[in-house]
């Protein structure tokens, strides 16, 4: 926007003329105390429930415990300015953060203020939305229908997230939780071309609570450097700030979303993670004296990630469309999913991928756990084609699995669990994939084919990853109607699936070469003994 | 003011409207509240230091010439370990009294000293806003700039120069550019 300064001044002029200041009236109180972020204030008979408090010096407050002869209260900023006996005002208004497009590209705390010294971001009041949002109704939604892609062949193929779906994403500290969501939105560039104004673009907010601040820079890196960047928001209440903060950032960062989701766009939110926010609440209630009950947590815990994951839905045609997904992380520790919050977030959520420490070291990576991890949506959340390639890809791992397990006891196997076997292996390593890398639906669906169909039955299994790579290069350049025909289609042929039968076995030919012409040697010198 | 001084309050009052006192106990708390007010005072009261033949031998002499209720409030304090209800026993004994007769407290805060005339003004505003008599004192607070900004038990009305100017910062700040 050009702007000249004789406008801006033209504009302030007439804002003075026309300025009638007003009495002020609000309902007052006294600070009794003040500490650990926490304060109790006297007076304010006529003060909400959650409602803003202004402790002037530029600090406000929230109002969270009503009693009889005092107002509790966690303060949005320093406790150091505000001190005892000083004057509390009620302001009416309960806490509101800025949203729409602008904010994409920014990193911003909790309270939708710019901390990543790209300065002010311009909202008119407008723009302004409670950090509590009511979530839709049952008629203003619709069922999960529509795929968000995430790029991960092991969670596309078999743990379908579907776009306004609750997706929980658990496992222990260094298990990929985190690059996990930044792949995710790293792949949303493809729905819009990583332009925020295209109404197909999925914006992408990443809420980071009570993380160090290197690992939000590093996250804010990472999506400058893919590019993903100019789509996302990072809503970033780090280990440092206030924990009233770290509480609220999750409800901010909603707000935020609930904005575009209203407005027809199709968002996706990762809160990473979960337990760290419930950890920031538990400090604040028992500051506030709060009763607390299992593991010290208050008694409204779950509503606390309840109310929070029900505002993810995908509305119904006559309220736009729009969808709000989220992608709520809890960390474990030593892989307890049974503690507290992970049990209460499953229960909240629509299905759950589990990471584990075990599959990360052994190299399998991303570290799902194909056997626990589920997602309730299913394949109404796939395009058809992965649905029909994919369909029984967890059953056949299953069972890969379990013949595994039992083919460690014995040597002599016959020939169908030897080709089992050859096969679980081969679609294991398929499914591994490195960081940041996220693979197109079209390419998965085609690779998936070439695994299950057994083209890669004869590759070597150390080789699989090189087929993998050198196998897609070579259908994008030369057979790019494929992945053409699938991307707009969606469907899977049968004329598709010759196709891919006839591109694979030329490619493994090509690829196999030498190493094929020796391995059937071999093959026939053993017969012969 | 603290949850159990309104209690001793609001069966202090109830005793002494009873027994037509109602002035006097305010009074006799109001001159306990001075005598108390020092750090060596309140130690008296409630240092863990303090052995129970002084303690009590202090209290003697603060319900020396006190109404008898007074008198017997603090044998009971004594008796039941909440010395400290008294530090804030005055205020809440006395909203409980101005509330029963229509009054209440106001501030008025000012950069310049006020006239009589004036006070008397704002006094039958506040009046006028409150439905209550107000009985105002005086604060200079020389950061308002102009104006007064006044203050009725827990209700402000503030129209100082100081609240008029951060008013306009914001809607300065909040001006549409692209209109």
């Amino acid at each position: 926007m050009d702007l000249k300064p004789s406008e801006v001044a033209t504009v302030l002029k007439a804002e003075i003329e026309g300025f009638q200041g007003r009495m002020k009236k609000s309902n007052v109180g006294t600070v009794l105390m003040v500490g650990d972020g926490v304060a109790r204030v006297h007076g304010l008979d006529e003060c909400m429930m959650s409602e803003l408090l202004d402790f002037g010096n530029g600090v406000n407050g929230l109002a969270l415990n009503l009693e009889e002869d005092n107002v509790g209260a966690v303060l949005l900023g320093s406790d150091t300015k505000v001190k005892e006996g000083d004057t509390v005002r009620t302001t009416g208004r309960i806490i509101s953060v800025p949203t729409g497009l602008q904010m994409c590209g920014r990193v911003v705390d909790a309270l939708g203020r710019a901390v990543d010294g790209k300065g002010d971001i311009k909202v008119g009041e407008s723009d302004l939305r409670p950090i509590e949002g009511r979530s839709p109704t049952v008629p203003e939604r619709q069922p999960v229908k529509e795929a968000l892609q995430t790029g991960i062949k092991a969670i596309d193929s078999m743990i379908p997230i579907g776009r306004g779906q609750r997706e929980l994403i658990i496992g222990d500290r260094q298990t990929g939780k985190t690059a996990l969501i930044i792949d995710t939105f790293i792949n949303q560039k493809s729905t819009g071309g990583g332009d925020p104004n295209n109404p197909e673009q999925v914006i992408c907010i990443y809420v980071a609570v009570g993380q160090k601040q290197s690992t939000v820079k590093a996250v804010v890196d990472r999506l400058e450097k893919t590019g993903a960047m100019p789509y996302s928001i990072v809503v970033s209440a780090p280990a440092s700030a206030e924990a009233s903060m770290q509480f609220l950032s999750c409800y901010g960062g909603a707000a935020m979303g609930e904005r575009l989701r209203d407005e027809g766009r199709h968002v996706v939110i990762a809160y990473d993670d979960l337990y760290k926010q419930a950890l920031a609440y538990r400090q604040v209630m028992l500051l506030l004296r709060r009763p607390p009950g299992r593991e010290a947590f208050p008694g409204d815990v779950f509503n606390l990630h309840s109310r929070l994951l029900e505002r993810a839905a995908k509305l119904s045609k006559a309220k736009g469309g729009g969808s709000l997904t989220a992608l709520p992380v809890v960390e474990t520790q030593e892989g307890d999913v049974s503690a507290y919050i992970p049990t209460n977030v499953i229960s909240i959520t629509d299905g759950q991928i589990f990471l584990e420490s075990s599959l990360f070291n052994a190299g399998q990576r991303p570290a799902v756990n194909a056997g626990i991890s589920v997602s309730r949506v299913g394949g109404s959340a796939q395009i058809p084609a992965m649905k029909k390639i994919a369909g029984g890809l967890r059953i056949q791992l299953a069972q890969f699995r379990e013949l595994a397990a039992f083919a460690q006891f014995g040597s002599d196997l016959d020939k169908a669990t030897q080709q089992a076997l050859t096969r679980g292996q081969r679609m294991t390593e398929i499914l591994k994939q490195p960081e940041f890398a996220p693979v197109p639906v079209e390419e998965q669906v085609v690779i998936l084919y070439a695994g299950s169909s057994g083209l890669l039955d004869t590759v070597p299994l150390d080789r699989v990853f090189d087929f993998e790579k050198q196998y897609l290069a070579f259908v994008r350049s030369n057979h790019a109607d494929l992945f053409n025909t699938l991307r707009k289609e969606k469907k899977w042929t049968d004329a598709l699936q010759k196709q891919c039968d006839e591109v694979g076995g030329k490619f493994r030919d090509q690829f196999l070469g030498p190493l094929a012409a020796k391995a059937e040697k071999a093959a026939a010198t053993k017969s012969k003994a | 003011m603290t949850l159990q001084a309104k209690r001793y309050a609001q069966a202090l009052y109830g005793t002494a409207v009873a027994a037509k006192a109602a002035d006097d106990v305010l009074a006799d708390l109001q001159a306990l509240q001075q005598a108390i007010s020092s750090p060596a005072a309140k130690d008296q009261l409630t240092s863990p230091d303090v052995t129970t033949a002084e303690r009590t031998k202090a209290l003697d002499d603060l319900a020396r010439g006190r109404h008898a209720l007074v008198v017997n409030l603090l044998g009971v304090l004594q008796r039941r370990h909440r010395l400290e209800v008294l530090f804030a026993l005055y205020p809440a004994y006395r909203s409980l009294l101005m509330a029963d007769r229509g009054e209440v407290d106001g501030v008025v805060q000012t950069p310049f000293p006020l006239g009589d005339a004036e006070l008397k003004s704002l006094e039958g505003l506040a009046g006028r806003l409150s439905g209550k008599k107000v009985s105002l004192s005086v604060q200079l607070r020389s950061d308002l700039l102009g104006g007064v900004s006044l203050r009725v038990g827990n209700e402000l009305y503030d129209g100082s120069m100081k609240s008029t100017l951060v008013q306009l910062q914001q809607k300065l700040l909040q001006a549409s550019i692209t209109r």
